[in-house]
């Protein structure tokens, strides 16, 4: 149902191709290549590449930092960034299709080529400031991994990879169809400068890994809290019986990061409705340490 | 066998004393004048908080919905009575699990028509009642378990409003440009929505984003689309409470269009909602004598 | 400072004067509800007795919908426009309450990381002529000398017009932005000496019954201890969950984005809303944070009275008590502000 008063014949001026003043206004991109993640077909990444060059500048993002993803006459929807910061010529981002998501819906309907938007980088994204000298701990599960995808790439960077010390990585899906960017983990694996753990629910077809669930495996695995700092994404049921696990192990809450997920809309903290307690997950956020987050009411 | 006449306090400290309910839904009084705010007593104790005045004007059946597992006592006035009615027929409501509590009423006060200055008598006259006070047929609740006051004289009444029938007589565009200017005041807070007893749905189409059934901007196609869908929702099931049009926080005409959809209803069904619990509502059945005068 | 004296139909002129050269937004009386709305050559400006119209002045700075760009929608053609600059307006007739409301906009909509251009474009070429009145015409609904303010406080305004209650206003020019002004005011008498005796009178007991007896800090400490407490289920429980307070609210500024389209040209814009409807924090998944009214209802009584504090140093209330007024329910902020104080400590 379209408002009559908003016909409006169209002066189609180009969008300034330096930071916009207007905060709403996303810069104009094109998907430049599209991936299926997952055997049902409901995870896609897409490729994304600027359409003036120099925005990608201007789009200077941090490894745990979100964007808006615009598509003109639909929406936006708020989303990880999955590439690293150090991929000079694009921007990827993988996301699930939701049935009464009309954002993702359309952006799983469309084909390489598409004209889109993207507004950001958004958020405070994951404490790099803090990972110099450390040990690095990732672990995720389902396809909350995208951002961490992005962690690991970085660090995993030539120019990166020497500032800290050891990468662990515990990686758990449903089943091994459901795993997200499976050719690169498996690539991961069988490199000597980070420990990859890929484990899932349950084992199918010609799986020859390992099989279940991610906390027993960060149980098993159990990486060292000492001089570390732990990045964990994953569906609230993972988190809630991985948390205890770290515990144990004796990672301090203050190490530990999480990042949330709400429904979204300005994303530049104004429209007042992704709030837990006084924080806007989508500026003081959405990335918080476990010891934040006690501290934060239980909305989420 | 009339129905026993009770006192008020006294009914709700026995129902919940003798635990026949969890919870009385009535009113008290609020922090303004002129105004009752509604009441959920659960302590036999706070049972003597429950007024019932001329100020009562909230449908509280509206609230039944929400108490479906529980058995509730709710006071209703004979429009309030129509709306439960109508909410058993369509399953909504289940008849054991509750206790009306009758309040025969002889016109709620409209704050907006007493003047600032207005003595105490002068708050109860019938000059400064509702609107659709003065147009009701149904002063006396006819179904309830206990009633807390003596009726009250039924009048003959006018049972649609006078812009209703004062809208029929125009030519379209007026009618067009009334309509809009009463558009133009809404500002889509859902108030009127939220305040009816027969509004219900778990997701009502306006939140529906897949389909977007509906924007919510400030032009007035917007409002007028909502308004015009919720009465298409409401044929034959209106029971022309008023609640919406009290609850309207910016004044916008909602009685007229209401009472215009129940008068079209009766004309061409002979039905009215929430009066007769055997009555089958027009938009549930289909029957051979239905009019068909808008087939041409 | 320079002051004028007007008349009551002085007051009517000077806003028929504005008009000529911007929008003038003013109190008018539609069908017994006193809103402010944009004034056109055939309306009359209505004072409502209190000062405060029902219908607040919150869409001159934050428009009920706002178009934050235009689109075209093409297949390798797709282009944004910046929507037009809004036009020079004045706030004609804003009552202390309501010019503190304004300071709250200001604050959330300048707020870095990210100023909001839209709101920020408008509100510079807005100027605000505060209305003041005797206290004793204050309305019963509402509660701002509770939260500091007076009804003749004339701070943050450009220029500031002061009922004295005899038929007489004294209009005085507060700022460069009033100044700009003068060619609607010059014209106007200077304030006379009993004008402005009468004024300071009507200022120094209006100042006298600001009880600032609402302790924000304290207001906020207690609430941040309450969020598990029962008091909700009692604040909620007669709530219809409506947008009646939110939107009539003159804090209350949260917004949801949407795209409308007409054929292949459309806007990006943003309406009002209210957390008080379920949508408005439902995730695309269907898990929802807030599902009952409890939830929703601890919700704006927190972000009113602590988050805003918290992250803001200000209160988003300024006690103008249109919440009191528009419930149809007749739910009262202040009876939740008791209760608060009435809670034990966890």
């Amino acid at each position: 149902m379209c408002s009559n008063r908003y016909r409006n014949s169209l002066n189609p001026e180009p969008l300034n191709p330096h930071m916009p003043p207007n905060p709403y206004i996303p810069y104009p991109v094109t998907i430049d290549k599209i991936t299926v993640e997952n055997d049902a077909r409901d995870l896609r990444t897409f490729r994304l590449v600027f359409r003036n060059p120099a925005d990608r500048a201007a789009f200077d993002f941090r490894i745990g930092q979100f964007a808006e993803l615009s598509l003109l006459g639909v929406g936006e929807a708020p989303i990880g960034i999955a590439s690293s910061p150090l991929d000079e010529d694009y921007i990827e981002f993988t996301v699930k299709r939701y049935p009464t998501g009309i954002v993702s819906t359309a952006l799983h309907q469309s084909e390489v080529g598409r004209q889109m938007g993207v507004r950001g980088p958004l958020g405070n994204g994951y404490p790099v400031e803090r990972m110099a000298g450390k040990n690095i701990v990732i672990i995720s599960g389902g396809f909350a991994v995208t951002t961490l995808r992005s962690t690991i790439r970085y660090l995993l960077h030539p120019t990166v990879r020497p500032t800290v010390n050891d990468i662990t990585v515990v990686y758990g899906a449903r089943s091994p169809g459901e795993l997200c960017y499976k050719s690169e983990f498996l690539e991961w694996q069988e490199r000597d400068d980070i420990d990859v753990h890929l484990t899932v629910d349950k084992s199918e077809g010609d799986w020859q890994g390992r099989e279940g669930f991610v906390p027993s495996v960060v149980s098993e695995v159990a990486p060292s809290a000492e001089n570390a700092i732990c990045l964990i994404c994953g569906p609230p049921i993972m988190l809630k019986f991985t948390i205890p696990v770290l515990r144990e192990v004796g990672f301090d809450p203050e190490d530990t990061y999480l990042s949330f997920e709400m429904r979204m809309k300005c994303g530049i903290g104004k429209c007042g409705r992704c709030n837990i307690g006084d924080r806007y997950v989508c500026v003081h956020g959405p990335v918080f340490s476990l010891a934040e987050t006690t501290e934060l009411p239980r909305e989420y | 066998m009339p129905t026993e006449q009770v006192n008020l306090n006294e009914i709700a400290r026995r129902l919940l004393a003798d635990g026949t309910v969890d919870v009385v839904i009535g009113y008290t009084t609020g922090s303004q004048p002129l105004v009752a705010v509604p009441a959920f007593v659960r302590d036999p104790q706070d049972a003597d908080t429950l007024v019932f005045n001329r100020f009562c004007e909230q449908n509280l059946v509206n609230y039944l919905h929400r108490f479906k597992a529980k058995r509730v006592a709710v006071v209703v006035k004979g429009c309030d009575e129509r709306s439960v009615i109508g909410l058993i027929q369509e399953k909504q409501l289940d008849r054991q699990k509750l206790v009306l509590i009758g309040a025969p009423c002889a016109g709620i006060v409209d704050p907006r028509l007493v003047p600032e200055d207005a003595t105490e008598e002068e708050t109860l006259g019938d000059d400064v009642m509702y609107a659709g006070c003065a147009a009701c047929a149904v002063r006396n609740p006819r179904f309830a378990d206990y009633l807390i006051g003596a009726p009250v004289p039924q009048p003959e009444a006018p049972e649609f409003s006078d812009t209703t029938a004062e809208l029929e007589d125009v030519e379209s565009d007026e009618r067009w440009r009334y309509f809009s200017r009463e558009m133009r005041k809404c500002i889509l807070c859902f108030a009127c929505r939220n305040v009816c007893p027969a509004c219900y749905c778990n997701v009502c189409f306006t939140e529906s984003s897949q389909p977007k059934w509906m924007s919510k901007t400030d032009d007035e196609s917007d409002a007028m689309f909502f308004h015009l869908t919720r009465l298409l929702h409401l044929t034959g099931r209106c029971t022309g409470c008023g609640a919406c049009a009290r609850a309207c926080p910016v004044n916008v005409d909602l009685r007229t269009y209401n009472d215009r959809l129940r008068k079209d209803v009766k004309d061409v069904f002979e039905f009215e909602a929430g009066l007769d619990p055997e009555a089958r509502a027009p938009m549930t059945c289909f029957r051979d004598n239905d009019k068909n005068e808008f087939i041409k | 400072m320079r002051t004028k004296s007007l008349s009551r139909d002085d007051v009517q002129a000077l806003a028929d004067a504005l008009m000529r050269r911007h929008r003038v937004m003013a109190p008018v009386l539609q069908d017994g509800v006193y809103r402010f709305e944009w004034l056109r050559d055939d309306t009359t400006l209505a004072l409502p007795p209190g000062g405060i119209p029902k219908v607040s002045m919150k869409s001159a700075l934050l428009p009920r919908t706002e178009v934050l760009f235009y689109y075209k929608l093409g297949k390798n053609t797709e282009a944004t426009a910046q929507p037009p600059a809004p036009a020079a307006q004045v706030l004609f007739g804003v009552h202390p309450c309501d010019v503190q409301a304004i300071k709250v906009l200001d604050a959330v909509f300048s707020a870095e990381p990210y100023p909001d251009a839209p709101y920020l474009a408008r509100r510079e070429v807005t100027t605000v002529i505060g209305l003041g009145l005797p206290r004793d015409r204050t309305p019963q609904t509402a509660f701002f000398e509770r939260l500091g303010i007076g009804s003749m406080d004339s701070r943050d305004c450009d220029l500031f017009l002061a009922d004295l209650n005899n038929g007489r206003f004294v209009l005085e020019i507060l700022t460069d932005k009033g100044e700009a002004l003068a060619d609607a005011i010059d014209s106007l008498p200077d304030a006379s000496e009993d004008d402005l005796a009468r004024l300071a009178e009507l200022r120094s007991d209006a100042s006298a019954h600001v009880t600032a007896d609402i302790d924000i800090a304290d207001l906020k400490e207690r609430l941040s201890k309450l969020f598990e407490a029962d008091m909700w289920q009692e604040v909620a429980e007669r709530c219809i969950a409506c947008g009646a307070c939110s939107y009539l609210c003159p804090t209350c500024h949260c917004f949801d984005i949407q795209d409308e389209n007409h054929g292949n040209v459309g806007c990006r814009v943003r309406n009002w809303d209210t957390c008080q409807f379920d949508l408005f924090t439902k995730h695309a998944s269907g898990h929802n944070p807030r599902t009952n009214q409890q939830q929703r209802a601890r919700q704006r009584i927190m972000h009113k009275y602590e988050y805003g504090y918290a992250n803001f140093g200000i209160p988003f209330c300024t006690g103008c008590g249109r919440c009191v007024l528009s419930c149809p329910m007749h739910s009262d902020i202040r009876n939740v502000l008791e209760q608060i104080q009435e809670q034990p400590e966890p």
